[in-house]
């Protein structure tokens, strides 16, 4: 089965936050070997609905919060990069409840610590 | 101030060595006696002075409650509400709440939970220090992105960390506008005792894979005592105390009306335009008592 999801030419990192979820349309070009390493595929699948929705909405969170973090960087001291952080702070507490609820599920488990696992490495 | 803290923690290996021998001794007699009610007992394992390991009654056992529990140290102090109060007036820039706090907390020197800057508001202005711990914000933005909940605020005002909890993904470390957190790459070098059991409230708390930072030293507040850099100061330009208490103190035993001392003396707190509600107060620098710093090009 083929998604396509339009997005703008330079998100990167989003692309492979979707292609580890098989919501891409390179889902089938995803080796299994790629993943091997986290989580297998039929896993992935298993999601739920409910998990999908909200792991997309994560993902875009993780999105703006990686683009502070890369700001943070080479500009500490930016009074307004501060303020987006403290908002996306805000954001992130409202996820808290969904994340504890879907955390009960070790497939759900495993492919946020992947996504989390990620992001770290731009910190 | 080194000895003074010397002896505090000669004092607490001291307190534990004395438990310890008395677990001991207890083990020691009571198979010296030969209690026979052991047999249908729940029995508790000790090791004897001698390095035998024998098996007493536990109703016999008196377990020694030396530090909190990891429930409780979520919780926080019951009634507390921590405050500190940092005179720029009187600090000198000497640093040696640093070391006091490295020295309490068994951190290296490389690593600094308590920074002291030197800042400079604009170009007309002299330059001054500013020394920089956690700020214990009461709408932390840390606390909201930990998506394993290893840093948490308390009742009491303390935002702490949880490191058996902490999965290392420094989101914290992200968030924080004021950038107080620190990563532990390497394995830290351990003290030469271990504590009890595993506790955000524990004097060393450094761990592999790990944030750690500035943690208002609970463990002496539980005490009475005031936190490492506060003793540490000899400049008094630290006070430690409690909101609900409306008082402060600091090493030279000065206790000031918390509220008072805020108004009077035009007290800010660091970037407040953020909202995240620090619980550290500073008194700005005038007349000061000490020579104006040359200012550090690189420090901010």
């Amino acid at each position: 089965m083929k998604k396509t999801i339009l997005m703008p030419e330079n998100n990167h990192t989003r692309r492979r936050f979707l292609e580890l979820f098989g919501l891409t349309a390179g889902m089938s070009l995803v080796s299994t070997n790629a993943l091997a390493g986290w989580v297998d595929k039929e896993e992935i699948r298993r999601l739920t609905a409910k998990q999908q929705k909200f792991m997309l909405r994560y993902e875009k969170w993780m999105d703006e919060f990686v683009e502070v973090i890369r700001i943070k960087k080479t500009q500490p001291d930016n009074p307004e990069n501060k303020s987006r952080m403290i908002a996306l702070a805000n954001q992130a507490e409202k996820f808290k409840p969904e994340i504890n609820e879907f955390m009960k599920d070790a497939t759900f488990s495993v492919i946020y610590k992947t996504a989390i696992e990620r992001m770290s490495k731009e910190i | 101030m080194d000895n003074s803290n010397d002896n505090k923690r000669r004092d607490f290996l001291k307190q534990g060595a004395a438990v310890l021998s008395a677990a001991f001794f207890t083990g020691t007699l009571l198979e010296a006696c030969g209690t026979k009610e052991t047999e249908n007992t729940d029995l508790v394992k000790v090791l004897t002075p001698e390095g035998q390991l024998i098996k007493i009654p536990r109703n016999k056992f008196v377990e020694h409650q030396g530090h909190v529990t990891n429930a409780e140290s979520r919780i926080g102090i019951p009634g507390k509400k921590f405050v500190m109060v940092i005179d720029l007036a009187k600090c000198d820039g000497c640093g040696k709440c640093t070391e006091a706090c490295q020295k309490m907390h068994f951190v290296p020197p490389s690593k600094e939970w308590l920074q002291v800057l030197t800042m400079q508001d604009s170009e007309e202005t002299a330059p001054y220090y500013f020394p920089k711990p956690c700020f214990h914000c009461d709408d932390p933005p840390c606390t909201k992105v930990c998506p394993v909940d290893a840093t948490f605020k308390r009742e009491d005002g303390i935002v702490a960390i949880d490191n058996e909890r902490c999965i290392g993904c420094r989101f914290c470390m992200a968030a924080c506008p004021y950038s107080v957190r620190l990563f532990n790459w390497s394995e830290p070098q351990a003290p030469q005792f271990e504590e009890l059991n595993a506790s955000p409230e524990n004097v060393f708390q450094s761990k592999k894979g790990c944030v750690e930072k500035c943690d208002f030293c609970p463990h002496m507040s539980r005490q009475g005592k005031l936190p490492g850099c506060v003793t540490g100061c000899p400049m008094n330009a630290i006070y430690f105390g409690d909101q609900n208490e409306d008082a402060v103190t600091c090493l030279s035993g000065e206790t000031l009306r918390l509220s008072q001392l805020l108004e009077e003396r035009a007290a800010y707190r660091f970037m407040e335009d953020l909202g995240t509600e620090p619980r550290v107060y500073y008194l700005p620098p005038y007349n000061r008592l000490y020579p104006v710093p040359e200012l550090n090009p690189e420090a901010k």
